[in-house]
């Protein structure tokens, strides 16, 4: 199968995936107890009030009808409205994803750059000191809670030194970046807003630090893991025979077999941390889709939770299809069959 | 394909059991809390001493700008369609009113209307508009702009509408000259002055120039103003933060001497700790919401002021009136004798005015001094059973909302207590639109459910009216269900004369009523936990949502 074929077919696979998402969302939000068109009239709704919500919002349709009525307006580009903001769902995923996108990928930035080496020097110094001190940072990575770390950094970094703001993806008062890709590093950085670069950085360092915490000891761990096996296998060790030294053997012959599987973890490891940053925007009060999910969860709006679902099944799908691609293009033995 | 040895998978698998843990809300604070503890962040401990000076811990005061923490979103600034605390600090801020509040306890004073004058029999109104009054783009607000504000704020019927649509329509509204308006009631209104502060008036040409199909610029004023209050917004960044800068050419005076603040900025920190952090490292000045513990801790660094006012929101357990063993009258009494109020105030860390009656004690002049409030007597609770149909006790149902402790420790309180009686009480938690869907019967209205009412307008009519009139059972803030056609005629009444001392003489009648029929346990009216800069003026108010023209750095 060529590569053309088997990525159209994987993407083919999204839609029913996600058609099962839908229909999954749609059925929780109306299985769950309680009534969102009385939370969004208000507390002080007349009983007009109210039933207007629910016309207005189709809550008064049968719910097959009110599931074909979000289908088909799926198709059209229409996600349906959130109830409590009026606003469409489709806007507020555009403002709060880039959001989102921006931590995670600082997050898995950092997971990757001192996951990799310190791997690699766990590796290459199995069971010495410095093996030792990368497990225990592995251990504490994976098994300390993301909100706990959060709060101790803000205290230790934010309040005791002063160095870095705790919350907000923009200093109070800073100058925003026009509005180019919603990553204000990104945005900032092409319209030359130096300081509102340096301000960005800073808001964005803490809770990316704290996001990366597991993802990072995974990805170290791995490397180690596959590193340590790669480096028993015949081949390297005829490159030892052959004279290579130490530093060629692990760069230029044991490394790129070895990191495969890791590409593989940083794929996945990217979805996990898209999960995972609802706790930590949540403490650092960072504006993405996981502070909107526990805001509309919270406020039982039904409407933004099943699009969030639907595009996190979608970013979820597009990670995989990247790392199976990745993954076939890096180890030719890896049949796509 | 499989990629994973199976060492490899069990990583993976381990990763993803951590990370799709599950954590609520209350395991959150209890591991937070000690996390606190462990680095010297309790309440018992010292205050931490920072490295460096904080220096932006003046920065803003000194730029004479505001950043107010918030945990709640302002989701829709529309000045009809949107209400709630949060949202009427941003609509107070870029539109003006037809009047306003100051002071506590709120006084009305003038703003767009310079005289409002209702008939004796509260019918009819007449309002004075201020010449002077412009918008942002220089023109003049007039008595047709106030008219099309009136209707398309009942046309969209949400919002404020509540305390508009029961008493005019789209006909009530009539323009006399530029600045006159005459208001004509479908029915006798007489608090209908103190609902003008929520008839915010926007731009009819702005707002016209923003309609989408034939919606009245609804999608564009959530994020946008057509306002000519003191502000106007500078940024908006949904969910996160929105930015107010001072309207120079603002033409109201408030006369207070007070100079206004020039930046106001409304951050979303949902979590108290992390507001906390914000406000000692002075990225906040004025926080709400916060934890008894970060409020305390707070004062005690000396540079905040943690707010001591109470509010004018009353917390009931709402007894049904109608069905199951709180229809009885001496049940009800003897629930009221058994509720402990002074260890219900202890749960709220003090924070709070134990209520003598439906009202807040603070609602001056109309609270009544001298009502016979049943207090916390197990004696008097047991005659009071014996009394009953239910001498040996019953079981009932305390319903409260889904993981709000305070009222979870109340519920606890009124378990224990009324244990001692033989009663057996249930706790049930729900969400808050369950709790609203069960009160609309009175045969599925809980035996008791945990309230706080809010205080939109300072008169007893928006705390007696909306809990306790007939015409609203089923309404959530009439859980009691109670029927009382002779209190009903009170209210009324009341609603019907402009006279203030007869009103008065009403409303004390009607209290008494309802503290001997025991309606309802009335507990505390809550001291909000909000703190600020010592260089702020008195911010707070009563009143949902702050007014920057009110307060300012002295």
């Amino acid at each position: 199968m060529s590569l053309a074929t088997y990525i159209l077919r994987r993407v083919l696979l999204i839609v029913p995936t996600l058609f099962g998402v839908s229909l999954l969302t749609f059925a929780l939000s109306r299985i769950v107890p309680g009534d969102p068109a009385r939370l969004a009239a208000g507390a002080q709704a007349t009983p007009e009030m109210y039933e207007q919500i629910r016309r207005e919002f189709g809550l008064d349709d049968p719910v097959p009808v009110q599931y074909w009525n979000y289908l088909s307006g799926l198709f059209q580009g229409d996600w349906g409205r959130s109830i409590l903001s009026r606003r469409p769902v489709l806007e507020d995923l555009a403002v709060y994803w880039p959001a989102t996108f921006e931590l995670v990928l600082f997050a898995m930035l950092i997971a990757v750059l001192l996951g990799v080496p310190l791997g690699i020097l766990a590796a290459v110094r199995a069971d010495r000191p410095a093996d030792q001190v990368s497990r225990i940072v592995a251990l504490l990575g994976v098994s300390l809670p993301a909100f706990w770390l959060a709060i101790l950094f803000q205290i230790f970094f934010g309040l005791r030194l002063g160095w870095l703001p705790v919350s907000g993806r923009l200093a109070s008062l800073a100058e925003a970046p026009p509005t180019l890709t919603g990553l204000y590093t990104v945005d900032s950085l092409l319209s030359g807003q130096w300081a509102t670069l340096g301000d960005s950085v800073r808001q964005l360092l803490l809770p990316a630090i704290t996001l990366s915490f597991p993802a990072m000891a995974t990805i170290m761990r791995f490397t180690r893991a596959t590193l340590l096996e790669t480096l028993g296998q015949d081949y390297v060790r005829t490159a030892r025979a052959k004279g290579a030294t130490e530093r060629q053997v692990v760069t230029r012959h044991a490394l790129r077999n070895a990191l495969i599987p890791t590409v593989t973890m940083v794929g996945l490891s990217f979805g996990w941390a898209m999960g995972g940053s609802v706790l930590v925007e949540t403490v650092f009060d960072w504006p993405g889709l996981g502070l909107y999910a526990t805001k509309s969860a919270l406020s039982l709006d039904f409407m933004p939770i099943m699009g969030i679902a639907l595009l996190y099944g979608l970013v979820f799908s597009v990670i995989n299809i990247l790392v199976d691609v990745t993954y076939g293009a890096l180890d030719p033995r890896v049949s796509r069959a | 394909m499989a990629f994973y040895t199976p060492r490899e998978r069990h990583i993976a698998d381990l990763h993803e059991a951590f990370r799709t843990e599950s954590i609520d809300r209350r395991t959150f604070f209890k591991v937070a809390g000690a996390a606190a503890v462990a680095s010297g962040l309790s309440h018992n401990a010292p205050t931490p001493t920072l490295a460096a000076p904080r220096r932006g811990l003046r920065a803003q005061p000194e730029a004479n700008a505001l950043v107010y923490g918030s945990p709640q979103d302002i989701s829709n600034l529309d000045p009809h369609t949107g209400h709630d605390y949060s949202i009427a600090w941003g609509q107070k801020a870029v539109y003006d009113a037809l009047l306003r509040y100051e002071g506590n306890p709120g006084e009305l004073k003038p703003l767009l209307a310079t005289e409002v004058v209702g008939s004796p029999d509260a019918t009819t109104w007449t309002i004075k508009l201020a010449d002077n009054a412009t918008f942002h783009d220089g023109s003049a607000v007039t008595a047709e702009a106030v008219q099309y504000n009136f209707q398309r704020m009942l046309r969209k019927n949400l919002g404020v509408a509540w305390m508009f649509a029961t008493v005019m329509d789209q006909d009530s509204i009539e323009v006399v000259d530029p600045t006159t308006l005459n208001i004509n009631l479908l029915k006798p209104f007489a608090p209908y002055d103190a609902v003008l502060p929520w008839l915010f008036v926007a731009n009819p040409t702005v707002v016209q120039e923003h309609d989408v199909d034939g919606d009245e610029g609804e999608a564009w004023l959530k994020e946008n103003e057509a306002g000519g209050g003191p502000y106007t917004i500078a940024r908006w960044e949904l969910g996160s933060s929105y930015e107010f800068t001072r309207y120079p050419e603002y033409w109201f005076d408030p006369e207070n001497g007070i100079k206004p603040i020039d930046t106001f900025v409304w951050r979303i920190i949902r979590e108290s700790a992390t507001k906390r952090i914000a406000m000692e490292t002075g990225e906040v000045q004025y926080g709400d919401w916060l934890s008894p513990e970060d409020l305390e801790a707070l004062a005690a660094t000396g540079q905040f002021v943690a707010n001591q006012t109470p509010s004018m929101t009353p917390f009931a357990i709402k007894l049904n009136n109608q069905v199951g063993p709180t229809s009885d009258i001496n049940v009800r009494k003897a629930l009221s004798h058994a509720f402990d109020y002074e260890a219900a105030l202890e749960a709220v860390s003090g924070r709070g005015t134990i209520m003598e009656g439906p009202l807040a004690t603070g609602l001056e002049p109309w609270h009544k001094k001298d009502l016979p409030v049943l207090r916390h007597d197990m004696e008097a609770a047991k005659a009071a059973l014996a009394a009953s149909a239910h001498p040996d006790g019953f079981e009932m149902d305390y319903v409260y909302v889904t993981g709000d402790t305070t009222e979870e420790l109340f519920g606890l309180i009124l378990l224990e207590k009324a244990g001692e009686l033989g009663i057996t009480v249930n706790m049930v938690p729900m969400v808050w639109p369950d709790m609203v869907a069960t009160a609309v019967e009175a045969e599925t209205a809980p035996d008791s459910m945990a309230v706080y009412s809010g205080s939109d307008y300072l008169d007893p009519d928006n705390f007696l009216w909306q809990a306790y009139h007939s015409s609203q059972a089923g309404f959530w803030a009439a859980a009691s269900h109670y029927m009382n056609p002779t209190f009903d005629k009170l209210l009324e009444d009341a609603r019907a004369d402009t006279n203030q001392e007869n009103r008065k003489a009403l409303y004390d009648e009607a209290q008494l009523m309802l503290v001997n029929d025991a309606v309802e346990i009335w507990v505390y009216t809550e001291i909000p936990n909000e703190a600020w800069v010592p260089e702020l003026t008195d911010p707070y108010t009563p009143v949902m949502g702050g007014d920057l023209r009110t307060f300012g750095y002295q």
